[in-house]
């Protein structure tokens, strides 16, 4: 399980380098953006972000150690030196990235799973694993609250405005076509795209059924990858970096005794 | 937990208190996320401000471009605009949160490490192409970042001035 998680990550990683947004790749950005979060003030406070986006060699050896780290992690995963190097790199490249773009993102599935594999035992293992699961389910039944709370849920046109807010600089480019007919469909019809903001809210909130039972997480995973699918389709908003959210809802132990049962019987 | 992992325990209930009184003050603190996004109302509006670039053979799409891309690129567009319009409003909360317990000197080395400066938003358009160069494949001699705006009734036109927020030279 190690391998495939870890093997998750260095794709993520290569999909950052072919995306030009590892550190070494970012040209020494000037401007930084702690914004009001202390741990972000704490880390450039220890002039560690701005140091490595200002200085190439250093930020090309974060993004090799960070890289390599990953790769052994894969190929030795008992080990927690590397491991202990992934997880810390993978926070330090957010917080930089964030800074050097001037805003902090939600995309934190790469944050997350790795953790629980700095446990060293089994036990604790398992339970920061656990712990991983109610958090990312913990992260979407706030943001279903969110919704109702703030009143985007009740608020009829909400997901029609969200709409043309976000495609305004697409529309700029695409005047015709499936994509351009849909969007301006749901635009124009704001009672139906709600509907598809109260799918999400109901998609968030149905994370709640996680906290109590694990016999629907096929579902709740199923909902996950819908409710990003939808962003992407809809808000292009990409959902590589926190597709590593969707790891606790996998049948980990199912797919271990279908290998060891096939094993065995070769 | 308690009993097999003591540690644990006491740092997931800390957890949990810190989660909690963040969510109360509104104000995300890693790793205290809070995923409020799109949750508030979203009033209408007549018309939507983008950043396009404009070279010299018409605007270049960088809804081409990947996520991360766009992002490193359009977005610090936004943020560099927004500081030399307002200026760095981090130095009010520096003042706020350590006034009081730090001297002088401790809120100099605040400002140098949490502050953009001038020299750095002079530094920005020039980053900026450096980094348009590396990411776009065509190669164009100068590009202009411009502010414009697309109108939200159909057919979302964009309107026909553009402000211009930097021109810089490529080559």
């Amino acid at each position: 399980m190690a391998r495939a998680i870890f093997s998750w990550l260095f794709i993520i990683l290569v999909h950052f380098f072919f995306n030009n947004s590892l550190l070494s790749q970012l040209q020494q950005p000037p401007l930084i953006y702690p914004g009001s979060d202390n741990s972000f003030w704490l880390l450039h406070m220890l002039n560690i972000p701005q140091f490595l986006l200002q200085h190439c060699w250093a930020a090309l050896i974060f993004d090799i150690l960070l890289t390599c780290s990953c790769i052994i992690c894969i190929i030795i995963p008992q080990q927690r030196v590397f491991t202990w190097i992934t997880v810390a790199g993978t926070w330090i490249l957010y917080i930089a990235y964030c800074s050097a773009a001037g805003k902090h993102y939600a995309q934190i599935g790469y944050l997350l799973a790795p953790i629980p594999f700095l446990a060293l035992s089994m036990k604790r293992f398992d339970m920061l694993w656990e712990l991983v699961r109610y958090w990312v389910c913990f992260l979407y039944v706030c943001a279903g609250i969110y919704k109702l709370w703030y009143g985007g849920f009740i608020y009829s046109d909400n997901m029609s405005h969200i709409l043309v807010q976000d495609n305004a600089e697409w529309f700029v480019f695409t005047r015709s076509g499936p994509a351009y007919g849909l969007y301006q469909y749901l635009v124009e019809n704001p009672g139906i795209s709600q509907w598809f903001y109260r799918i999400a809210t109901f998609f968030d909130l149905a994370m709640l059924v996680g906290f109590f039972t694990k016999r629907y997480d096929k579902w709740l995973l199923a909902g996950l990858v819908l409710f990003h699918l939808g962003n992407f389709l809809l808000l292009h908003i990409s959902f590589v970096e926190q597709s590593l959210i969707f790891a606790p809802f996998l049948p980990w132990r199912r797919w271990a005794n279908h290998f060891q049962t096939n094993t065995s019987d070769d | 937990m308690y009993k097999e992992w003591r540690l644990m325990f006491w740092l997931l209930l800390l957890f949990v208190v810190g989660q909690f009184f963040f969510m109360a003050k509104g104000i995300q603190n890693v790793p205290f996320f809070l995923y409020y996004m799109y949750s508030q109302k979203h009033p209408p509006k007549d018309s939507i401000a983008v950043y396009l670039i404009k070279t010299s053979t018409g605007y270049y799409d960088h809804k081409k471009l990947s996520s991360r891309e766009q992002e490193l690129l359009m977005n610090s567009v936004g943020y560099y605009v927004n500081l030399k319009r307002d200026g760095d409003g981090i130095n009010e909360t520096i003042k706020k949160r350590f006034g009081k317990i730090t001297g002088k000197g401790g809120l100099s080395y605040l400002q140098e490490q949490l502050v953009n400066d001038s020299s750095a938003l002079l530094q920005f358009p020039e980053w900026w192409g450096r980094y348009f160069q590396t990411v776009v494949k065509n190669k164009f001699d100068s590009v202009s970042v411009v502010r414009s705006y697309v109108s939200t009734a159909p057919p979302y036109n964009k309107s026909a001035t553009d402000s211009l927020v930097f021109t810089i030279k490529l080559k």
